[in-house]
């Protein structure tokens, strides 16, 4: 799939599974990623940490860094305040409205 | 066969020199691209654990491409450009809320009724803004050394502050003096206000480096017990 498509829905996919995982990193997104869309997405580093920092400097994000047992391990959660949660529902429903739309245009 | 398919504390080092070597100098973004990079390895050793470590790395190095690091190396480094913007813009915007936005107004205010009645002092605030702002950058650069000491002398994304910090003298402040003997600025009161509005802007920004410099030392301490894990 064009890295191009998914450029413009890197924030939703992150700050959704952030949200629904409660809590991760960097590496696990990748994973959970590729394992969701049966790896017909693959997110690359250069693109998943400036967006994660993204959303961390706009206080959407929240990040700890936890000892992994063998090394530390920065991870990401959902800011407690409303605007992340509200975003995170914007985001859902802008996502299923633009998928919604595809769908219109390419089933014929 | 490893019985523990996980990087021992020898190998994080080995990473983290390596990433090191490669450029990556921002210890805070360091750590993170170390752990990723350790867990890559990992899931190479969970479908081939018979590979040695130093295959494992190449083999998680190659998939980088034929720039290998180089991608992710320019996309970290303009990181701290913005982290730097983000959190100056973030207090700019703190003065420009209520109350603080009250304390704004009456500084501009007073500078600008003080300037219109006493047009000498503009000479006054000048050199206040010049010589504010040069103590502030050898502040912060003294500090900043100070400060990285404690953690090996290793850089991070805040405590770096200072280069940005001198491009911002270098092009709000430097350069303007080479184009303009700023004569006009008491002459006019286009001039005062711009005058006070170079004071405001030029307060805020002393005090968003002073709490980004502040900020800088209170994650240093946290950033030194970690540092251990990758010094075995």
């Amino acid at each position: 799939m064009k890295k191009s498509y998914i450029k413009g829905f890197l924030e939703d996919i992150i700050l959704h599974l952030i949200a629904q995982e409660g809590e991760s990193y960097g590496y696990e997104l990748t994973r959970l990623v590729e394992e969701k869309t049966e790896g017909i997405i693959k997110l690359n580093e250069g693109a998943l940490y400036p967006v994660l920092h993204k959303l961390e400097n706009d206080g959407l994000l929240l990040s700890e860094f936890k000892d992994s047992g063998t090394r530390p391990r920065k991870y990401y959660r959902l800011a407690a305040k409303p605007e992340a949660k509200e975003r995170v529902e914007e985001m859902a429903l802008s996502a299923k409205a633009y998928i919604t739309a595809l769908n219109g245009l390419f089933s014929t | 066969m490893r019985e523990v398919e996980k990087v021992s504390p020898e190998e994080l080092q080995f990473i983290f020199n390596f990433c090191k070597k490669k450029g990556f100098e921002f210890v805070d973004l360091r750590m993170e691209l170390v752990d990723h990079l350790a867990s890559q390895v990992e899931a190479v050793w969970q479908k081939e654990p018979e590979l040695s470590f130093k295959t494992a790395f190449h083999k998680v190095y190659k998939s980088y491409g034929i720039f290998g690091f180089n991608n992710l190396y320019q996309v970290h480094s303009k990181l701290v450009w913005k982290k730097y913007w983000t959190l100056t813009k973030q207090e700019f915007m703190h003065w420009f809320k209520p109350p603080q936005i009250f304390a704004s107004l009456l500084a501009g205010l007073l500078c600008y009724f003080g300037l219109s009645a006493f047009p000498f002092l503009g000479f006054y605030i000048w050199c206040f803004i010049y010589l504010g702002i040069v103590a502030t950058m050898i502040y912060m650069i003294f500090k900043s050394k100070t400060v990285a000491k404690r953690i090996d002398k290793e850089q991070t994304m805040l405590l770096s502050s200072p280069r940005q910090f001198w491009w911002i003298f270098y092009l709000g402040y430097t350069l303007p003096l080479q184009m303009t003997s700023f004569s006009f600025v008491n002459q006019k009161s286009w001039g005062v206000l711009f005058t006070t509005l170079f004071l405001l802007i030029s307060l805020l920004f002393i005090i968003a480096n002073f709490k980004i410099i502040r900020l800088a030392e209170e994650q240093v301490y946290s950033i030194k017990s970690r540092l251990a894990y990758y010094h075995p």
